[in-house]
């Protein structure tokens, strides 16, 4: 099958997903925003130097004490909100970009060379990887952040990348174990091709698409796991915009009536994630080898 | 796993139904406190946290009782100064620990030396400060201390007596788990996370405390906390967060207590040689851009009141003359003009998420505050168990943080708060900025001699208002209030301590 031909079915089987159609809208949606937010809140909800107490704790703009600007109310320090969800957006989707850029590539290439190298570089890289996969994620997150000490946005990335290239590495190395015995690699190998082309131009390309799948299904966890370490309080300063953080604050509110801190921006988180597996699911499917055969 | 927890979720249901539906013969009481306690040996714990917990088991030589937390008699019943250096206890007779040991004073000598063995004790300054324990009879006991201290006796109902017998006899594991002291009540079951349970002594030295079973669950989250009372699991909670009195007090199952606390809560600041704060305009400006009716208002819902200073009224040292410096924000943006930074500067602020009221929420009004002066914050708030060992350490640039005397004497706290670290002295060992004035110092140091308490009262007042005026060693931002809230109609009679500890026997129902 050549590159074009497997493209066009894909795209084929895309606008036949309606779940899958549904769940990218959903990223764009979400991406145009938050790419967007300056220009498109009413209020910048992080710039200190302009908020203020006057307008907080207001409801939704349609309850009795609602008022423009704040379609969704504002929080207990003022900021609106509607604009603190699209900014926190942002903050998730650098976050979870980030990570699967940076633990993707980390861990692509372990993977990539532990299961090709094989022996005591695979034997190390793998031991570390499964006493890392024993820890949950979260909690080795927590662990890493006690460690750091600093907070901020960069802190929260290294700690996720840390805790997470592993599933990267796995995924890889099982997928290099199969493709290096393909006809093409050891045909690539008898020419006496040095292993650097062989790596990169005939096992990188073919065992890429499994991780694919991950990269879809690990964005959203990493967007996940940052709403709730934020949530926890040791992901993102308070005076940076997060989810999370939204939900936490929101949370003591609940009792008193003040539900909408809570419930829009857990909304959104839901949403948001919600649409990232939907296309994940797609992926999955897509690339699937043994689905793909049997259909 | 749902379905599992489910069934443990109806399983506790139907034992609390049973618990509160049990004989009502002996009264009982149960209640969700804001903090779980750290171990069961009264010297290793000094926060007010665990000494409420301690306080139920053991007995100091003295106790504190009503609204201004007067010092009266505990297990001694008189007591002496006959001079800058001795104190003289007579001890109270026919006392039992939980054991059936009499209580005598070769247990006070026992206790107020394990005070130096920091292996088993946080007390380790008052330990270091006593010279000598001489023990005259059973009954009577004389304290030296290396150096006058005028606050001494002050702190004898924090200092908890236990059994030199069975102490020395157990396992120190043991000792930390099992307290076996005079208290009004004996624990019956402390499940680490999950409850403790006392049972009252019925041969207490001050009579049997009325409620006979007590229940402490201890629910850290607030909300939590308000749900499981909502819910009628428990009749009181301590700790209310602000922002549900109205919910409790619209609710016409609940009542709400409330004490205003003797805590004052305030910024540190350092003054590092070349550092923008060194400049007292700097230090004023930034207590003038801090809009501390707004924070009242609108963070702490009216339930705090403004501070000037660190102590409050009932401590020696206490200074009526001492007012707040205005809100003013065009003048603060003057000043810090004229001290050379019209653009501001940057300065991290440092604070605690989970120990005072709002205190997260109060750090971040501090921040919004002073950008509108041009000085950029950065936040770095974090929980207690990371924020205080960085205050001990003295790393800190500016900070939030909050404090009551225990001792009633402002000297001792100055000593721990502001004069210079000095490590072999045991000074400043909460001087989390590592500020240090030399003359503030060296009044601080007169005042250590001066027993007289109206001499005492004069110069530690004229300390407080060199600290709080010409120096601003702190921006003082206010007194917290402490919101308690109990089952309505079921005859809880509880009126809150001043110092926020949990006594049972001052309850009744």
């Amino acid at each position: 099958m050549t590159r074009k031909r497997k493209r066009s079915k894909m795209l084929h089987s895309f606008l036949h997903d309606p779940p899958a159609m549904a769940g990218s809208l959903i990223i764009v949606v979400f991406l145009t925003a938050a790419v967007l937010a300056p220009w498109i809140t009413p209020q910048d909800p992080y710039d200190l130097e302009t908020l203020t107490f006057d307008n907080f704790l207001t409801p939704p703009i349609w309850k009795d004490g609602g008022q423009m600007p704040y379609l969704l109310g504002t929080d207990d320090q003022g900021r609106g909100i509607l604009s603190t969800i699209i900014y926190g957006c942002r903050t998730s989707l650098i976050v979870g970009f980030s990570v699967v850029m940076i633990a993707g590539t980390v861990g692509v290439l372990i993977g990539l060379l532990a299961g090709y190298y094989g022996r005591w570089l695979d034997a190390v890289t793998m031991r570390i990887a499964d006493t890392m996969f024993s820890f949950s994620t979260t909690l080795l997150a927590i662990l890493l952040l006690g460690v750091f000490k600093k907070t901020g946005i960069g802190t929260v990335i290294a700690a996720i990348c840390i805790a997470d290239w592993v599933r990267y590495a796995r995924t890889m190395r099982g997928s290099v174990l199969e493709v290096k015995q393909e006809a093409y690699v050891l045909a690539s190998r008898a020419t006496g091709a040095r292993d650097m082309r062989i790596l990169f131009r005939h096992i990188l390309p073919n065992a890429m698409p499994p991780v694919m799948v991950v990269v879809a299904v690990d964005l959203a966890v990493v967007i996940m796991l940052e709403a709730t370490l934020s949530f926890l309080g040791v992901g993102v300063p308070i005076t940076e915009p997060s989810l999370g953080m939204m939900i936490a604050i929101g949370k003591d509110y609940i009792y008193a009536g003040m539900w909408w801190m809570v419930v829009f921006p857990g909304a959104a988180l839901v949403v948001l994630v919600v649409g990232i597996n939907l296309f994940a699911d797609w992926l999955r499917e897509e690339f699937n080898p043994k689905i793909e055969r049997t259909g | 796993m749902m379905k599992k927890l489910a069934w443990m979720a109806a399983i506790a249901l139907m034992m609390v139904a049973l618990v509160a539906a049990g004989p009502a013969a002996a009264k009982s009481l149960v209640l969700a406190v804001d903090d779980s306690p750290r171990m069961m040996n009264p010297h290793g714990d000094d926060s007010d946290a665990g000494l409420s917990y301690m306080a139920n088991f053991f007995d100091g030589l003295l106790q504190r009782k009503g609204e201004a937390g007067k010092l009266t008699p505990a297990l001694a019943v008189k007591w002496e100064h006959p001079d800058a250096l001795s104190w003289k206890f007579y001890l109270r007779k026919g006392v039992k620990f939980h054991n059936d040991n009499p209580f005598t004073a070769a247990d006070v000598k026992f206790s107020f030396e394990r005070l130096g063995n920091p292996e088993v004790s946080e007390f380790l300054n008052t330990g270091k400060q006593i010279a000598s324990i001489d023990v005259i009879d059973d009954y009577t006991v004389v304290f030296k201390t290396k150096e006058p201290i005028p606050w001494f006796a002050n702190n004898m109902h924090q200092v908890f007596i236990m059994d030199k017998e069975s102490t020395e006899a157990r396992d120190p594991g043991d000792v930390m788990i099992k307290p076996i002291g005079t208290g009004a009540y004996k624990l019956e079951e402390w499940v680490k996370g999950s409850y403790v349970r006392l049972t009252a002594n019925e041969d207490y030295w001050e009579g049997a405390p009325p409620i006979k079973n007590v229940e402490i669950r201890p629910i850290t989250e607030a909300s939590t906390r308000f749900a499981a009372l909502a819910s009628g699991k428990v009749e009181i909670v301590t700790g209310i967060p602000v922002e549900l009195y109205e919910p409790v007090l619209k609710n016409p199952k609940l009542e709400v207590v409330s004490r205003p606390a003797r805590r004052s809560i305030f910024l540190a600041l350092g003054n590092k040689t070349g550092s923008p704060m060194a400049d007292i305009r700097v230090r004023k400006a930034m207590y003038m851009a801090i809009n501390e009716d707004e924070i009242i208002e609108k963070i702490m819902r009216g339930h705090a009141a403004p501070a000037a200073q660190i102590p409050d009224v009932p401590t020696v040292g206490y200074n009526p003359d001492l007012t707040r410096l205005p809100y003013d924000p065009a003048m603060a943006k003057k000043l810090l003009a004229e001290a050379g930074y019209p653009d501001g500067f940057t300065v991290t602020l440092t604070g605690p998420n989970d120990r005072y009221v709002q205190d997260e929420k109060i750090c971040e009004a501090v921040a919004k505050y002073l950008a509108k002066i041009g000085i950029k914050v950065n936040l770095d708030v974090k929980p207690k168990s990371i924020f205080f060992p960085e205050v001990a350490e003295g790393t800190l640039e500016f900070y939030l943080i909050g404090w009551f005397d225990g001792t009633y004497d402002m000297g001792r706290t100055y000593f721990k708060l502001a004069h210079s670290r000095d490590a072999d002295q045991g000074f400043g060992g909460l001087n989390g900025t590592n500020y240090s004035n030399a003359a503030l110092d060296k009044l601080l140091e007169s005042t250590a001699k001066i027993i007289d308490p109206d001499k005492r009262s004069q110069t530690l007042q004229r300390l407080n208002k060199m600290a709080m005026e010409d120096l601003i060693v702190w921006i003082p931002l206010h007194y917290q209030e402490d919101l308690y809230a109990i089952q309505k109609g079921k005859g809880i009679k509880f009126d809150p301590r001043p110092d926020r500890w949990m006594v049972f026997k001052e309850i009744d129902r």
